[in-house]
């Protein structure tokens, strides 16, 4: 028989997995007051994780000598500037995040995302060791060019422009279907664990192995 | 006033959602009560990232990035496990980053559910966790310059300097490979930005939710990624690889049984729904 212990871990998660499960047949209480009680977890575990962080990477290096961390650990606190009657002081700390978040990610963005992804769709039509290759290629990059050009608003989609438009929206329709197809497969596995939650804890009530 | 009487087709679309459930449910307990052992298909993603991770020279180190929250955490949990099993086994040393704060719990659940012990390998010696580090993409790009300069402890609060493996390993000239397991369709991104675009000969090998393959498909033809898991499918390739079928051939089980009533009710919706708009449109 399993120990108590697990029994008990096993017997929380499957009440939470059922009273989820129960949206199913409609809204009701048990259902609510799971999805408070998760909503309300999850919002002191970030809390916590958030607090102990900036112990290890904020205050643990400055009392171990590494004084140039404070101002960051400033900017941080202004940050909170919004709650107080000087609300503009955390426009600081947000435009400084906001200017190193844009120029970190923009250069690897060229390179990585754009310029490499063209590349590669060039290499694949050019060094295809076979048709299929080639024309699987070549499809993708006009495919790729067909997407982009449905998003371009400032001309009328008619004619070529409008033909290209109507082949990317297909395209993108295509895309976002099979990844839908693919969510609901994420969707599934989470059912299956929490039903299989739910019977290994009748299963360890009964003292079945 | 009469009621309209319902048809056939409008009775077929009123099927509720509970039945529908019971139905999925029904058949995901199967396999919960007796594993049927389905053959696992691997597809060319999961087949390269097996190739790609026997390439890892034993006692080199890789960087494992772990961004999976416990909502995903069931799609690649026999991945991450059955990576760690193998990376052990090779004698390959593991540094374990949770790149957001949800990732920590399930870091800890995925390593002692691998079982270091059985492979020999020891804490601070062949794999170290270093819990949450704040900062996404500023952080992915700051631990591949230094992680002393971005974090000076472990997940215990151990200091770095302390932890013989991060004596030797700092920053991106010490790893001979890049590990990632993400949760949504853009969270690679910042690897590709951050690793490939300035170190591209170092190989990322990302494991994901299968919601993810049609974000993930496009960098492996890219050779961005060398190889994915997507979603328990994916993941029971890896745990085949390695003879241990557990976590992810379980789950791929249960998805391929749920499949049945769906694919059968989709199109038992599709049926109705056109013979619907045909019977209108006839009468």
């Amino acid at each position: 028989m399993a120990d108590p212990v697990t029994i008990f871990w096993l017997g929380w998660s499957s009440l939470i997995a059922v009273g989820i499960m129960t949206l199913v047949w409609r809204e009701n209480p048990y259902y609510r007051l799971v999805e408070h009680l998760i909503i309300g977890a999850g919002c002191a575990h970030m809390l916590m994780y958030g607090l102990l962080a900036v112990s290890t990477t904020g205050i643990t290096p400055i009392l171990a000598g590494r004084t140039l961390l404070i101002i960051p650990l400033i900017l941080a606190i202004l940050t909170f500037g919004r709650l107080t009657p000087w609300g503009w002081i955390s426009r600081y700390p947000v435009a400084l995040l906001t200017a190193i978040g844009i120029g970190i990610l923009i250069g690897g963005a060229l390179e990585g995302q754009i310029v490499g992804q063209v590349r590669s769709i060039g290499d694949a039509i050019y060094t295809a060791k076979d048709p299929f290759t080639t024309a699987s290629a070549t499809l993708a990059g006009i495919a790729s060019i067909a997407a982009i050009i449905y998003f371009i608003y400032t001309k009328e989609h008619k004619g070529v422009l409008g033909g290209f438009a109507r082949f990317g929206r297909i395209i993108l329709m295509a895309g976002l279907g099979i990844s839908w197809g693919m969510e609901f497969g994420w969707f599934i596995t989470a059912l299956g664990t929490w039903t299989e939650n739910v019977v290994n804890f009748i299963r360890a009530l009964m003292g079945i192995p | 006033m009469t009621k309209k009487e319902k048809t056939t087709w409008d009775r077929l679309l009123d099927i509720p959602q509970w039945a529908l459930a019971i139905a999925a449910f029904v058949f995901l307990i199967i396999p919960v009560l007796k594993p049927l052992g389905l053959p696992v298909p691997v597809g060319a993603p999961a087949a390269d990232y097996v190739k790609w991770i026997q390439e890892i020279p034993p006692g080199s180190n890789v960087v494992f990035f772990q961004e999976m929250s416990g909502s995903g955490w069931d799609e690649i949990k026999g991945g991450y496990t059955s990576t760690l099993k193998y990376l052990w086994s090779r004698k390959i040393n593991v540094v374990i980053i949770a790149t957001y704060s949800d990732a920590g719990p399930t870091n800890i659940w995925g390593i002692n559910y691998a079982n270091p012990d059985r492979f020999g390998a020891k804490y601070g010696e062949n794999y170290v966790n270093l819990g949450y580090i704040p900062g996404i993409e500023v952080m992915v790009a700051a631990v591949r310059d230094s992680i002393s300069a971005t974090v000076s402890v472990d997940y215990l609060g151990t200091p770095l300097k302390d932890i013989p493996l991060m004596k030797t390993v700092d920053s991106y000239k010490d790893f001979s490979a890049i590990i990632v397991s993400f949760s949504s369709g853009t969270d690679m991104d910042k690897y590709v930005r951050q690793w490939y675009a300035t170190h591209p000969e170092i190989p990322q090998l990302w494991m994901t939710a299968s919601g993810n393959e049609m974000s993930a498909v496009s960098y492996w033809v890219g050779g961005m990624a060398k190889g994915y898991l997507s979603g328990p499918t994916g993941c029971a390739a890896m745990e085949g690889f390695i003879g241990e079928p557990g976590l992810a051939a379980k789950i791929t089980d249960m998805k391929n049984l749920a499949s049945i009533p769906t694919l059968v009710l989709v199109v038992i919706g599709n049926i109705a729904y056109f013979g619907k708009k045909l019977s209108r449109r006839e009468s």
